[in-house]
């Protein structure tokens, strides 16, 4: 950390160094990630391509330290990850909002967890509350939430604690059409106002490269390493690029690259 | 179904047994002997509370519960939840805890008054011993059984192992918890009274057995009712307590 200037806090280059994963459970050995190596350089909005059930879940795990990798490492700023950090955030595909906490509490957990100032914990919960959307929600417990407000719950609360990394893990996956395009605005407004590192998993071709500034297609399981997309759009985005030549035969591409290894 | 519908479903039964209990009585059926008229149990009941102190007998039972319960909650739920969020405690007290459970908590009613003598004493520790092993065993249940994700959040999020313990598992588990208990303070209620039947001076349980001497069958039913009555306002009490800690809780 000594390393890196106070002003690029935010920014992170997370490597992935030959990283490979096994599962051993009753003597078998289930293989879900072939050696890889990846480079997420700071700012940028990374997305991990792959049909359900390849292992794209169990290399987030590993980025985040919540399970260890078979063999290879993780390093962020050029550190080994060795367990779970704050400085590497992660919003899962359940929807994890603490069901016991309103929505205001939910945003604070991260920030009470360590010495704070009660005002200034208030002051950041209000700013992402305005950032989410969820204002009048603020007392709100999550039964009373849908699930695109759970998830914009889950990003507040991440987001809170400044991570230099954030992992999403098909965040959209389980909402509706309509809430899945207003989040995915959301997280490109709130990419404009502060660029993070974000590792974004997914499933589905045209929100990879509607987000993702860069884009790695995986095979079936073991998850192997494809091909790697350059998407050539800046952060401000519209949705009209979707229907664009250049989106539409992106898309195309990825397709053969992901058909291709069949 | 309608709420009212409901709710005329749910009586329907004792107005049944009542029925029942009018026609075996009021019609000769079964000898008073056996089964009293209904008008015969209350009249009886009143007269219990009202010549008798019957009052003094429930306050005494329920404090001998309370005893019991209080101190299983203070060192059962604290021990479930550690086993519940670690697995060397698991690993070290659930064998012990698992055996000592099947051991029916009535069969230490003799050693329990030679250790002790009857007395209140007496009296907690063998609701302790009804409400104890099973307590933590479902408390650790409970702790067990939170949703990983919500540990891996927490993690990520920077909390330690403790605080994973104190801010979720111990949160996300109290609802459970909390019907642990409740069942729980259910299983010290019955025991209390089995205790007083086999030996106390006073308490529901004594009067219920000192009717049965002198053949005074109506205060008998009336005792059983009380029982039951109690059993049932202590049962809304923890539904209520329910409603109020947990808000956010869904049924
Ligand atoms: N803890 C585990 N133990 C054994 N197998 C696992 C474990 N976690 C995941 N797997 C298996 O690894 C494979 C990849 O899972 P996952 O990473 O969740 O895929 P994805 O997120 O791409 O759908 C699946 O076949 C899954 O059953
Ligand atoms: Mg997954």
């Amino acid at each position: 950390m000594s390393d890196v200037a106070e002003g690029s806090r935010n920014d992170a280059a997370l490597v992935l160094d030959e990283l490979a994963k096994c599962f051993e459970c009753d003597g078998a050995r289930l293989p879900v990630l072939e050696p890889t190596s990846i480079r997420v350089k700071r700012g940028e909005l990374f997305v991990m391509l792959g049909p359900s059930g390849c292992g794209k879940t169990t290399v987030l795990r590993i980025i985040a330290g919540l399970e260890p990798p078979s063999s290879g490492e993780v390093r962020l700023d050029g550190r080994r990850v060795q367990g779970p950090s704050p400085e590497r955030g992660m919003v899962f595909q359940d929807f994890t909002s603490f069901a016991w906490l309103t929505v205001s509490e939910n945003i604070a957990f991260g920030l009470r967890l360590r010495p704070h100032d009660p005002g200034e914990v208030r002051q950041t919960v209000a700013d992402w509350v305005r950032k989410v959307g969820l204002d009048g929600f603020e007392s709100f417990y999550p039964r009373d939430l849908s699930g695109g407000m759970q998830q914009r719950v889950a990003i507040a609360r991440t987001l809170a604690v400044q991570p230099k990394l954030v992992l999403m893990d098909e965040p959209f996956g389980s909402l509706d059409a309509q809430a899945r395009w207003q989040m995915q605005e959301m997280l490109l407004n709130l990419r404009r106002e502060s660029p993070t590192t974000i590792v974004f998993v997914t499933h589905d071709v045209e929100e990879a490269i509607f987000l993702g500034d860069r884009i790695a297609v995986f095979s079936p399981r073991p998850a192997r390493l494809l091909r790697e997309f350059s998407v050539p759009y800046g952060v401000t985005r519209d949705r009209s690029i979707t229907r664009a030549a250049p989106f539409i035969e992106m898309e195309r591409q990825i397709h053969v690259a992901m058909r291709g290894e069949v | 179904m309608k709420h009212g519908q409901r709710r005329a479903l749910g009586i329907a039964p004792f107005l049944l047994v009542l029925a029942l209990w009018c026609i075996l009585s009021y019609g000769g059926v079964v000898r008073a002997l056996f089964l009293p008229t209904p008008t015969n149990v209350i009249s009886e009941g009143f007269r219990m509370f009202a010549e008798e102190g019957f009052h003094n007998d429930i306050l005494l039972s329920l404090a001998r519960v309370f005893g019991g319960f209080l101190i299983s909650a203070a060192f059962g739920v604290p021990l479930g939840i550690l086993m519940g969020a670690s697995r060397t405690t698991d690993t070290f007290f659930a064998p012990i805890i698992g055996f000592i459970r099947y051991m029916p908590a009535t069969a230490f009613i003799p050693l329990a008054i030679l250790w002790f003598g009857v007395g209140y004493v007496e009296n907690v520790v063998l609701v302790f011993m009804s409400i104890f092993f099973y307590l933590v065993l479902l408390v650790a249940d409970a702790a067990a059984n939170v949703k990983k994700p919500w540990i891996d959040t927490a993690l990520t999020l920077g909390a330690n192992r403790l605080q994973v313990v104190t801010k979720v598992v111990v949160r996300a588990a109290a609802p459970d918890v909390w019907n642990a208990m409740r069942t729980m303070f259910g299983v010290g209620w019955t025991m209390i009274v089995v205790v007083e039947l086999v030996g106390a001076e006073a308490g529901i349980g004594a009067k219920i057995i000192h009717a049965q001497r002198f053949l005074q069958t109506p205060k008998i039913m009336a005792g059983i009712c009380i029982i039951g009555l109690l059993g049932v306002a202590s049962d809304l009490c923890f539904r209520a307590g329910y409603r109020f800690l947990f808000p956010w809780a869904r049924n």
